[in-house]
């Protein structure tokens, strides 16, 4: 992610990481001033077909033939109660978890043909960067290594590394604690940390999974707009979430999705139909139930 | 009026939340754009939360009693008493049907921990009735030996389940107290549960079967046969107590940051009093016959050997021995019950607060990474250094070394053979250490699958990150061995064996870890503690492994034999050279096939680590 008007020299609010500096080592981690998503309106970020996953013996699917489309430059939300099969999606989509069935396609690059992620893995991969949900972090690591380590992992060149990480980390408001092991963070202040580690080869799409869970209003606000810049730079921005307002604040596409199925996708206009996505969520997964009546011993003596 | 009538029960849990009856105007566009504006924060005059909320909430009128939502009216008071103490029985009863549980889910996940555990436990009936075939001949030998190799026996039984689970870090996890803290468990329901739990489980009621037949070796004498079941019990309680107590203890000396340490000076005072006795041992099978008596003699006046000794006395007629050996027992077991409550109800209340952390030092900048060439292979061997420094997980394994030099050291002093094994052993153990690389990333391996390390990277990284650590030591451990045999000769044929052991064995464990993961604790938790899941199996696993990489190195220590018989230095030279480039041929081959291994199959091991607890 980068702000094209920044130079060197200039004094940046939100410090893009790439911004000052030059990709020596990947030629094909896009550059996603490159391409005006205006430009292109057809293009995907990402491309999921009949995505499945049945966990061992399970007998219902986690993932139910899942099929999204993520417009480049958007910035999407994926909503669903827990164990909707969100994070099950989002694992198979980067890679971590094999699916049963179906395919993954990550758009971007420079001639922004669509990659298999379990196909041409590596390129996929240099085109992603991702935030796993409940994962451990290396946490003996300082903030400032777990960051620099992950742009290593991915073959970059050091001075880009140590650059980005400064800014990344300044991002992200964590300068204080950089120094200190990710194990002493707070559960916020891990999740920054993390989600700089995903940002460090500069992805042309990132995907977050509850990537605002415990952060303090304060720095989810920050992360938010940091996101926001990066979408309008031609980034893509896929996050998973339970709270809807946030991602009917947040996302201009969103994809509700329930007992491993998808029940509607498109633009949060149209997927919310003139209610808030809340109550459009519960119309569509229904299932509430009457839990006040069932509970009414819960209360203190 | 879609708004309204969800809202109600938003908050179906908080007795303090009041409907509103005010409809919100249907605006879609204001809706959808304000989602923040919750209409129940709207301050309409509040009604009943009733029986069907979302319809009453609009229909039934606001009376006198409404505001208080009729779920939230007491009930009467024989219901209210829902939550009441339980008795410590009925807590422990609780608990150990909690493990049992635990364990039959534990054994229906999954087909290879099934497996796992009926080998175990064919096994352990092979050792059964072993025992119980000698325990039926010893019951026709003289009273004396039966005395004897009871208290021996039953020591070595004590000593085993005390220090074992600790010294292997295979500690029963199911009723830890970490796990147990936010539930109002006693302290006393839980020790009790714990030590009901450890009957559950192949060694618990192994053991239990073993005590109760230890009544064959007594056959002689009929009181002796009868004095035996019980003494058998409190044997066991005293067994089951003490590990415990040993386990809680540990787990609250590893909670700290400085563990690590305590613990290796611990081992090595342990290893140099074993020193003295092992030499002993060595003086002669002959002699140790001999005094065998005699040592059992005075075990049976200390805790670990008395009550072994009470059916002996019983069918002598020493009343009086009997009783003082019964008063010892008691008096121990009572000793270690209060230890371990203490050490419990510290746990119990730390549980909570996680475990005790220090501040670390900060650091600007990206200390080592910033000084190694910028490939993904030296930033995987950094972070593993770093590891190999930072996580007790990783230098608990170092601890053995000072220990192992310590022995040798010592035992050399009556035959000159051990010394001459000590470098080869630390190469191995060192080797075979990173084979719970992998298992102990846990899901911080995703970080490596997303960034796409080739598998040859990840492998090479970590096995360099080993030899920074183990060449040292081993190094060590081969002045150790030089002072002591002082054969000049033999140094390049001692290079030679641990350098295949070290590379060789490196290059086999990078593409078995590759495949195949054990369970280990998790990142942050304390070395002490095991990991759920872990089953005989995986140890005949480790073993196994540990067997071919003995086997590797098997060229290089026939020539190391050879120049030692014949004196000829070409042998010695030859053994140094075989071993290289076995070493460096089996380090190369390895870590291709494992790092192609794990290209292959880096999400489904992702998947298999992530699963450990
Ligand atoms: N490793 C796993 N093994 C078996 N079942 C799983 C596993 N991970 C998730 N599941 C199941 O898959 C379903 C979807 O889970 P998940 O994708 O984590 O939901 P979400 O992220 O939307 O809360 C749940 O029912 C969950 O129990
Ligand atoms: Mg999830």
């Amino acid at each position: 992610m980068s702000i094209p008007t920044d130079g060197p020299t200039t004094p940046r609010r939100e410090p893009g990481p790439g911004a000052a500096t030059t990709e020596r080592t990947h030629q094909d981690v896009p550059r996603p001033q490159d391409h005006d998503p205006a430009a292109r309106p057809g293009a995907a970020a990402l491309v999921v077909r009949a995505l499945t996953k049945v966990y061992g013996h399970a007998e219902r699917p986690a993932a139910d033939h899942v099929d999204l489309t993520v417009p480049r430059g958007s910035f999407y939300g994926l909503v669903g109660r827990n164990g909707a099969g969100k994070t099950t999606t989002l694992s198979m989509a980067t890679g971590l978890l094999r699916p049963s069935s179906g395919t993954v396609l990550v758009g971007g690059g420079s001639r922004d043909e669509l990659v298999d992620v379990w196909g041409d893995s590596v390129r996929a991969k240099q085109r992603m960067g991702v935030l796993p949900d409940g994962a451990h972090l290396f946490d003996r690591l300082t903030g400032r290594q777990l960051v620099a380590y992950s742009g290593l992992l991915r073959g970059m060149d050091r001075e880009v590394v140590k650059q980005r990480t400064e800014d990344l980390v300044k991002a992200m408001d964590l300068q204080d604690a950089a120094g200190r092991q990710v194990q002493d963070y707070s559960a916020g202040m891990t999740k920054k940390i993390a989600l700089a580690a995903a940002m460090i080869h500069a992805p042309s799409l990132l995907v977050l999974d509850e990537p605002f869970e415990s952060v303090d209003p304060v720095s989810a606000a920050n992360i938010r707009s940091l996101l926001y810049q990066y979408t309008e730079a031609g980034g893509t921005v896929v996050v998973s979430s339970h709270v809807m307002d946030l991602v009917q604040r947040m996302c201009d596409h969103v994809a509700v999705m329930d007992q491993g199925r998808v029940l509607a996708q498109g633009t949060t206009a149209q997927v919310c139909d003139g209610l808030s996505l809340e109550d459009r969520f519960v119309s569509l997964v229904g299932g509430r139930t009457d839990a006040g009546e069932e509970l009414q011993w819960l209360r203190p003596e | 009026m879609a708004s309204s009538r969800v809202n109600p029960d938003q908050y179906p849990l908080d007795p303090s939340r009041t409907t509103s009856g005010r409809a919100q105007p249907r605006d879609g566009t204001t809706s959808c754009a304000e989602p923040g504006a919750a209409p129940w924060d709207g301050t309409g005059s509040p009604t009943a939360h009733g029986t069907d909320a979302r319809d009453a909430a609009t229909t039934v009128p606001a009376e006198a009693d409404a505001a208080v939502p009729r779920s939230v009216h007491p009930a009467g008071g024989g219901a209210a008493a829902t939550v009441r103490h339980l008795g410590v029985l009925e807590e422990a009863r609780r608990l150990a049907s909690l493990k049992w549980r635990v364990l039959r889910n534990t054994l229906s996940r999954s087909t290879w921990v099934l497996v796992g555990t009926i080998l175990g436990g064919l096994y352990a009936l092979g050792v059964l009735a072993m025992l119980m075939i000698s325990l039926y001949f010893l019951g026709a030998e003289e009273l004396r030996w039966v005395v004897t190799a009871s208290v021996l026996l039953g020591t070595a039984l004590l000593l085993g389940w005390w220090i074992l689970p600790v010294a292997t870090s295979k500690a029963d996890a199911t009723l830890d107290p970490a796990r147990l803290g936010l539930f109002p468990l006693s302290t006393s329901g839980l020790l009790v549960g714990q030590v009901l739990g450890a009957l559950i489980g192949i060694p618990g009621a192994l053991t239990l079967v073993a005590g109760l037949g230890w009544a064959v070796a007594w056959r002689s004498s009929l009181p002796a046969v009868l004095v035996s079941i019980p003494c058998a019990l409190l044997g066991l309680l005293l067994a089951f107590v003490g590990s415990r107590c040993v386990s809680a203890v540990s787990l609250r000396l590893a909670g700290g940051r400085r563990t690590t340490e305590t613990v290796s000076i611990v081992a090595l005072a342990l290893a140099v009093l074993t020193g003295p006795i092992i030499t002993a041992l060595g003086a002669g099978l002959e002699r140790v016959w001999g005094l065998l008596p005699t040592w059992a003699a005075v075990l049976a006046w200390t805790p670990l050997g008395a009550v072994w000794a009470v059916p002996g006395d019983v069918a002598l007629g020493h009343w009086g021995a009997a009783l003082a050996r019964l008063l010892i027992t008691a008096v121990s077991i009572v000793a270690l019950t209060v230890l371990a409550r203490v050490a419990l109800r510290r746990a119990l209340g730390d549980a909570a607060a996680g475990a005790a952390r220090g501040s670390t030092k900060a650091m600007e900048g990206i200390g080592l990474f910033g000084r190694v060439p910028a490939t993904p292979t030296w930033a995987v061997a950094v972070r593993c250094l770093l590891y190999w420094m930072r996580d007790p997980r990783y230098s608990a394994s170092l601890v053995m070394v000072p220990a192992m030099c310590a022995v040798a050291w010592f035992l050399t002093s009556q035959s000159g053979f051990v010394v001459w094994l000590l470098p080869a052993g630390i190469a191995l153990l060192m080797a075979f250490a990173i084979s719970a690389d992998i298992s102990y990333d846990n899901s911080a391996f995703s970080l490596h699958v997303l960034a796409g390390v080739p598998g040859l990277a990840d492998r090479l990284g970590r096995v360099m990150a080993l030899f920074v650590v183990s060449v040292p030591l081993v190094a060590v451990a081969l002045v150790v061995w030089l002072v002591r045999a002082g054969d000049w000769g033999a140094v390049p044929a001692m290079l030679g064996l641990c350098a295949t052991l070290l590379l060789g064995g490196a290059g086999v464990v990078s593409v078995v870890s590759a495949r195949y993961t054990y369970p280990t604790p998790p990142p942050g938790s304390t070395p002490m503690k095991s990991a759920q899941g872990f089953t005989l199996l995986n140890l005949v696993m480790q073993f196994v492994l540990m067997g071919v990489i003995v086997l590797l190195g098997l060229p290089a220590l026939a020539l190391l034999v050879v120049y030692l018989i014949s004196g000829d230095h070409t042998w010695s030279w030859l053994a140094l050279a075989v071993g290289l480039v076995e070493g460096l041929a089996l380090l190369w081959i390895g870590a291709r096939a494992g790092g192609r291994w794990l290209d292959a199959r880096a999400p489904e091991l992702l998947q298999e680590v992530s699963a450990y607890r």
